[in-house]
Order: C-alpha cells, then sequence, then structure tokens
C-alpha cells in the first residue's frame, strides 16, 4: 500500500531531528511548544470506550538530570541498536538551562494513530488489559498514517527507516520489569502511571 | 570495517585548502589502537610527528571517538590531541578528553575520528550533519564568549552539539580551552589556542545514524548484572563534582540554595555535576575541577561561582587558574611584585580554605581583572603560568615548580611514589586518567594485591614506597590508554569500581564491553597488551618528535628537597637515589633502553609494531635492547 500523502505536510521524525523540516527555535518555552497537541481528536472520531485509560509514561523534568539513557535503553532494547533516531522516546536537552523536555507517546484515549491505521486491531492495536496502542510488526505495511495522524510535534509514531514499519512505545509490552527507559533511569526522573491514576 | 564498534570512516578537513574528504579508519588499525588518544597517536604518527609549534598550520588537530562510544554508559568521550601549547618548557604531543554530547553526535554522524588541518584565511566553524560537512561564516561569532556562541549554533542546528572556544582561544591564550555544554570542556594542553590559530571558532556537530552491537546478548546481560547489582552505574566518584569540595559553609550555601539540578553527559546514568544558578552572575553545570575553586573562593558562594563560570565563559582552563590561585601566593610572600604580573589587586589568599582577606568584592575585581586580561591575550598570565614564571626570574619559578611539578601543569594527587613516576614519564599532567592510584591502589592494599601489585602506600599515614612500584605505574598506564582509547570515563573505570573478585573486575568489565560491542574477542590480556602498545607508542611519538630521553623524565628537583611552605602532595621528597634505581627497573619493566628510556625492537615487534621499531632505528632513536 502506497503511503497516502497528508493534505498538510507534517515533519516527520527524521526531519526534527536534523532540523531540516522547520525552523525549531532552541529553548525549554518552544520545546514544550512542540509537544502540545494540534488536536487530541475529531468531532466525527470514536474514542474507545471499551478500553479503560491507558498505561503511559510520565516524566519528571525536576528530577531529571537530562542523561538520555531512556533512549538509548530503548532504542537498544527494541532494535538491538543505539542511536536517537530508533528510540520511541525523545529527550531535549537544553544544557544552558538543565531543562529537559521528554517526549513520548500519550497513549491518547481518542487514539488517532488506531483509527488511521488501515488494518486496525491486525497492525496497530489496542491492549485490552492496559489500553496501550501498539504495533504489531508482523502485519504493518509501514504506510505512516499513524504518524501523519498523530497530534503531536513530532510525531510520536514513526516508520522505521529500514524495516519500514511503523515504531512507537507499547511500555515495552511482554517485557518482565516493565518499560526498560524507567528501569533504567538512576534519576528516577520516568514512571510507569495507570490509566486509573492518570484520570 | 564499519559494521560494529567503529563507523569505519576518517573525516579530514583542510582549512587552508577548504578540501574536506574521509578516508578508512582500518587504515590505521583500529583493532589494535582502539580509538581516542590510540588512534590519535597512531595517525600523528603515520604523519611523520611533525616537529612545528602548536600554533603552526601543520600543527594537526585531532578528534577521536572510540568503540564504545554513543552507547548507553560512561563512554560518551572524546579525546583531543595535537601538539598542546600548555607544556613547557616545550610544546608537546598530548592529549584533552571531553565529554558532554559532542562524542554521540559525532559518531552517530558517522566518523571516528576528525582530523583537522591548515589554517583558515578567516574564522570559519565546521559544521557536520551526517555526511554533509561544510565550513561556514563565523565572523558574527567571533568575540562571543562559549556560551553565547553554542546558543547562537544550536539554534541554528536546531540542538545540535557544539564544540566552541571562547575569547581566549581566539587570542592564542596557551590555557583556553574547548567547551561543550558547560564543564565539558577540553581543557589540559591548550587546545582551544590551537582552534584559535587556525581560525576556526567551532565544531557542529549533529548525527541521525545508528550504531549496530556485534553481541547485543551479552551486552544486554552485562548491562542487566550490573543494574542488579545497583550499579548502574552508581560510584563514590559522583559527589567529586556535585557539589562543592571545599565543604564548609560555601557548600552547604551552594548545595542547600544554589543548585538546580544534577546533571552529566549524554547517555551517561553516573550524572556526576551539579548545575547551579546564582542571578547576577550566571547558570551553569561544574565538575570536580570547578568543584575545588572553593579554596579560592574570597569567602563567599558568589567569588566561587564567578571564578567558575566566568572562566568557563571566556573559555580559560580551570585547572590552570587553580594553579595561579595557589602560584600567586608568590606575591604574598614577596617573591613577585604584582605590578610584574599586571594586575592591581590580589586578595589574600589562604589555600587552607579559611575566608579571606578583601572579601567579596575585591575577589570580584581580581577575577575580573585576571581573567580578562589572560583571554585578551595582555596579561602575561595568558601564556600560562608556567611561562609567566619562567619570564619573572629564578625565585618565581622555583616557587612554580613546587606546584607545577613537570610539563607546566599544576600537581594532580602526586601522592605516592606511583603516580610520582607515571607524572615523570607523561607529556602533561596525566591524571584525567590515573585515579587508580587515589581511588584504589594507594589507599587498599587488598585490591592492590588482587592485581598483583604493591599498595596500601597511602594508607596510615603515607608512605614512600619504592620497592616493586615500577610494576604499578606501568599497569596504571597502561589501564591510562585504555580508558584514553575506549575511550570510558575516568569516574566509572577505576579498579575501585566493579570489584567483585573473581567473577567482576574492572579489567573485566572493560574487555567484556568491548568485546560485546566490536565483536572482536579482547581477552583481558588482549586489551592490556593494546594499553601496553598505545603508551609505547606515545614514547616513541615523544622520542621521535620532542627527542624525549631519560633526562627529562623527571620531577622539578625541588621535589626532591624539603622546601617550606610549598605544596608538595607527597609525606617525604622523592630520594634521589632511589627514585633512578626506580627509574632503571620501571624502563626495563616497559622494554624501554634503561640509558636513554627510548623503546627496544624487542619490545616493539612483541607488540607488533616493526614497522614503529624501523621509523624510530632509521632515525637513529631506537632502544638498543
Amino acid at each position: 500500500m502506497a503511503k497516502k500523502k497528508s493534505e498538510v505536510k507534517k515533519i516527520t521524525r527524521r526531519e526534527f531531528v536534523t532540523g531540516a523540516g522547520a525552523v525549531l527555535a532552541f529553548g525549554a518555552a518552544s520545546s514544550l511548544a512542540a509537544c502540545t497537541p494540534t488536536a487530541i481528536k475529531t468531532a466525527t472520531q470514536p474514542t474507545l470506550e471499551s478500553v479503560p485509560g491507558s498505561t503511559r509514561i510520565v516524566h519528571d523534568p525536576n528530577r531529571c538530570a537530562g542523561c538520555g539513557v531512556c533512549g538509548l535503553m530503548c532504542a537498544f532494547y527494541h532494535e538491538k541498536e543505539y542511536g536517537h533516531s530508533l528510540a520511541r522516546n525523545e529527550l531535549v536537552r537544553d544544557p544552558f538551562n538543565a531543562a529537559y523536555t521528554f517526549h513520548v507517546c500519550q497513549q491518547c484515549e481518542s487514539a488517532n494513530c488506531y483509527f488511521a491505521c488501515p488494518k486496525k486491531d491486525v497492525a496497530l492495536c489496542v491492549d485490552k488489559k492496559t489500553g496501550v496502542k501498539y504495533v504489531n510488526t508482523a502485519e504493518c505495511v509501514g504506510c505512516g498514517r499513524c504518524s501523519d495522524a498523530c497530534p503531536f510535534t513530532p510525531p510520536r509514531a514513526n516508520v522505521h527507516p529500514v524495516k519500514k514499519v511503523s515504531f512507537k512505545c507499547d511500555l515495552c509490552r511482554g517485557r518482565k520489569d516493565g518499560p526498560i527507559c524507567v528501569e533504567y533511569c538512576t534519576m528516577h526522573a520516568l514512571r510507569k502511571v495507570s490509566g486509573k491514576e492518570r484520570g | 570495517m564499519g559494521t560494529y564498534g567503529w563507523t569505519g570512516k576518517i573525516l579530514r578537513v583542510d582549512l587552508t585548502t577548504k578540501k574536506i574528504d574521509t578516508v578508512p579508519t582500518s587504515d590505521y588499525e583500529p583493532e589494535k589502537y582502539l580509538g581516542g588518544v590510540g588512534l590519535n597517536t597512531k595517525i600523528f604518527w603515520e604523519m611523520g610527528c611533525p616537529r612545528v609549534d602548536a600554533f603552526d598550520p601543520d600543527n594537526p588537530l585531532l578528534i577521536s571517538v572510540g568503540p564504545v562510544t554513543g552507547m548507553a554508559g560512561p563512554f560518551n568521550r572524546a579525546e583531543v590531541c595535537g601538539i598542546a601549547p600548555q607544556s613547557y618548557p616545550q610544546e608537546t604531543f598530548a592529549y584533552s578528553g571531553v565529554g558532554g554530547k559532542i562524542a554521540s553526535e559525532i559518531k552517530y554522524a558517522g566518523y571516528d575520528v576528525l582530523v583537522i588541518v591548515g589554517k583558515s584565511d578567516k574564522p570559519v566553524y565546521l559544521s557536520i550533519l551526517n555526511d554533509v560537512v561544510k565550513l561556514e561564516d563565523a565572523k558574527p561569532l567571533w568575540g562571543l564568549d562559549t556560551f553565547e556562541t553554542q546558543k547562537s549554533l544550536m539554534k541554528k542546528h536546531s540542538n545540535a552539539a557544539v564544540l566552541t572556544i571562547g575569547p581566549a582561544g581566539e587570542n592564542l591564550c596557551r590555557v583556553a580551552i574547548i567547551l561543550n555544554e558547560t564543564a565539558s570542556a577540553a581543557g589540559q594542553g591548550g587546545y582551544g589556542a590551537v582552534l584559535g590559530s587556525k581560525n576556526l571558532k567551532a565544531i557542529v556537530v549533529k548525527g541521525t545514524g545508528t550504531l549496530k552491537v556485534a553481541r547485543p546478548d551479552a551486552l544486554t546481560k552485562l548491562q542487566q548484572e550490573r543494574m542488579d547489582a545497583k550499579e548502574w552505574l552508581v560510584g563514590g566518584a559522583q559527589s567529586w563534582g556535585r557539589y562543592p569540595l571545599c565543604g564548609g559553609a560555601i557548600a552547604a550555601d551552594m548545595r542547600a540554595n544554589r543548585l538546580k539540578r544534577i546533571a552529566g553527559c549524554h547517555g551517561c546514568p553516573y550524572q556526576c555535576m551539579g548545575f547551579y544558578d546564582i542571578p547576577g552572575i550566571g547558570k551553569g553545570a561544574q565538575m570536580c575541577v570547578e568543584a575545588w575553586y572553593g579554596y579560592h573562593s574570597g569567602g563567599s558562594s558568589e567569588g566561587y561561582w564567578e571564578g567558575n563560570i566566568l572562566s568557563q565563559k571566556l573559555g580559560i582552563n580551570n585547572y590552570e587558574l587553580l594553579g595561579i590561585m595557589n602560584w600567586l601566593r608568590a606575591v604574598q610572600y614577596g617573591i613577585v611584585d604584582k605590578k610584574k604580573l599586571g594586575l592591581t589587586s590580589i586578595p589574600m589568599i589562604d589555600h587552607a580554605g579559611k575566608p579571606q582577606l578583601g572579601g567579596q568584592q575585591a575577589h570580584h575585581d581580581f577575577l575580573t581583572e585576571l581573567l580578562h586580561g589572560m583571554a585578551s591575550g595582555k596579561n602575561i598570565l595568558s601564556k600560562g603560568t608556567a611561562r609567566a614564571a619562567e619570564s619573572l626570574g629564578p625565585a618565581a619559578q622555583k616557587f612554580f615548580n613546587g606546584i607545577f611539578p613537570a610539563w607546566g601543569y599544576m600537581n594532580h594527587h602526586i601522592q605516592n611514589v606511583g603516580s610520582a613516576l607515571h607524572w615523570a614519564m607523561d607529556s602533561r599532567d596525566p591524571y584525567s586518567s590515573c585515579h587508580d592510584y587515589v581511588s584504589s591502589f594507594g589507599p587498599s592494599a587488598k585490591i592492590a594485591s588482587y592485581f598483583g601489585l604493591p599498595g596500601g602506600d597511602m594508607a596510615g599515614g603515607k608512605k614512600m614506597v619504592y620497592e616493586r612500584t615500577e610494576y604499578q605505574t606501568a599497569w596504571v598506564q597502561n589501564h591510562q590508554s585504555i580508558k584514553n582509547s575506549m575511550p570510558i570515563c575516568e569516574y566509572a573505570s577505576m579498579p575501585s569500581n566493579f570489584f567483585h573478585p573473581p567473577a567482576m573486575d574492572i579489567r573485566i568489565f572493560e574487555s567484556s564491553m568491548l568485546s560485546a560491542v566490536t565483536g572482536v574477542d579482547y581477552s583481558v590480556d588482549r586489551l592490556w597488551e593494546a594499553g601496553d602498545r598505545i603508551y609505547t607508542l606515545r614514547r616513541a611519538v615523544a622520542v621521535m618528535r620532542e627527542n624525549r630521553t631519560r633526562a627529562q623524565d623527571d620531577l622539578s628537583p625541588v621535589w626532591f628537597e624539603r622546601l617550606a611552605g610549598g605544596t608538595k602532595s607527597l609525606a617525604e621528597p622523592l630520594d634521589r637515589t632511589k627514585w633512578e634505581a626506580l627509574k632503571d627497573r620501571f624502563y626495563v619493566a616497559r622494554g624501554w633502553n634503561p640509558a636513554n628510556g627510548r623503546p627496544t625492537r624487542g619490545k616493539l615487534e612483541q607488540l607488533g609494531m616493526k614497522s614503529v621499531a624501523d621509523k624510530l632505528q632509521n632515525a637513529g632513536r631506537l632502544g638498543s635492547k
């Protein structure tokens, strides 16, 4: 299936990382602006009524030391390779203010990515217990619609540059000790919160 | 090459001709020289060890990362090498490590080494975005401080990592640094002035590439074991950088009221720095070097912080500033006239950390005059304390020598005979990578004896041990070379870390890490041989370029005397007879000729360096047996 072009061009993750897609100002304020969703849900779109509010990872900027081990361990656990471009999360580091902004999938209840997927429940699936949205890579065709549909900038779902399948945070689904970013954060700045706690 | 560990590419930039190209890393046998200082030294050797001055366009600026750079862990370290303008009495081929974020970005951009030669006709900066490499106009940046330069370039290049110099580097101050972020600097060596001499203001790097790991399961196991042992990666050394080391009121105030965050390098779970903010002075991080400044702070947190922030912004080596402060006591003792130093006011300085006369305002006035004078190149101290002391006469120089034991660098933990010998043999202050003495072998006979070395000579009232000390020094020299070439952070790689014999020790950690990442089987012995090879090649460079001989392998004569009022850190003065006998044994242990300290053919061939032996022989500088 060919990738459908969005009417409004979104910045891809790679372009965001390299700064090629848009003028992205440096600094905490602009980083915060960049992670504000443009639209949480559209009027015509159903919400996932049957699924409880999902678990997600939250970041405490006051504890964070900005090391970025979260992203490195994420890329290595999922892809057996290192590099920011393969991480499911991203830490933006402002070393002159010790201000660190963390971008990761919010596991939205409205789940634009899920509804945009042409093979939903087969390729982009929802874990019925936790509400986590995850990619079944065996079925994903890499059309990129989940990435286009994501309300965040940069998008929290992206297409792997080599494998051509979508990847996003799935809270290390199936990992015995939970999300690896949380386990390896020596500053205890990352925390997994359940949907209930999230409210 | 290029699959695991090493990216396989070396980027070469000629600032004179503007030619930019790449050569394969495999040309320089990276499996034998690893990366960092090892690979830089190999490249310098193959360039023919140019016998030029530090500010000559032909002085190459070499910046290497290594096989484990870019991985999670204390591995975000790049090593800068070249002819160092800070070294004294002659400029030496030396090295300086830098953390922050720059090393990982260089690796993700796809390079093992940056080789920068020549001199630009106008100010430029080098921008590297993966394989797009450009020289861009730096005229608007010239004159800006290191923080302003980085902020400006990070805005333009979307959060790239920036290595930059401040006004000190531009004005060829011989103790100028190259800074990344805050508190991460290639500090020793004066390499900031080498950039300045090349009209190169900054290097901007952004990489989006990925790094494959040869044995991911082995690496995962190694990481998880350290995690489960709660050593991922928490070490005692963290506190060296997080908080002021002076203790007392300043440390208490800084920690309680001025500390904004814990900080550190990219990818490292140690996070050994403290990030402080004092309105009116500035925000930034500090590490151990800055943390020492409390002893000279004018008695206030403001004075403490101003010394750190101002020297970082102007691009001046903070460790040298500590040396200057110690040496300025020569003024108090009437040995030096402050007018000859071009300083109108010098606050009374008490190295014991007591509040100093003059107070905060006097300290501020003094710092401003001194540091701006150094950064502009107008003050005599911008040549470095060594050259300033020389020009002020023998008394000033003798006082200087008690504080700066060799090579023009301030004393750094010379606390036992082993570390003194290590200093005598190096080409700069070697302590960036040999806290092994003060952290492990000196205080602990148990750790030392496990590694088969004499030890415990700093415990229980400091003993001066010469017996078998040559083995300890040679061991730490090899380990220093490994640390500098993987490269791995000093804080993470002391023998007291991961000490769970016999299952795990620092050698096993380092060799397992390298093997897992590269897929090359580095046994402990093979890794140690690499360390031996790298240290020996550094010696060959010194012999070839600087005609280094046994006579130069020494500390200043002051260290053999009793001197009232000195800051010599040894329990006793060195004993000349025992010292020379120790040197005899040391050269034999290293496989160098005891008469002149030159490496022998037998040793070089044993380490797989026949071509090095041939070149030394052609130059008439091979050690005879």
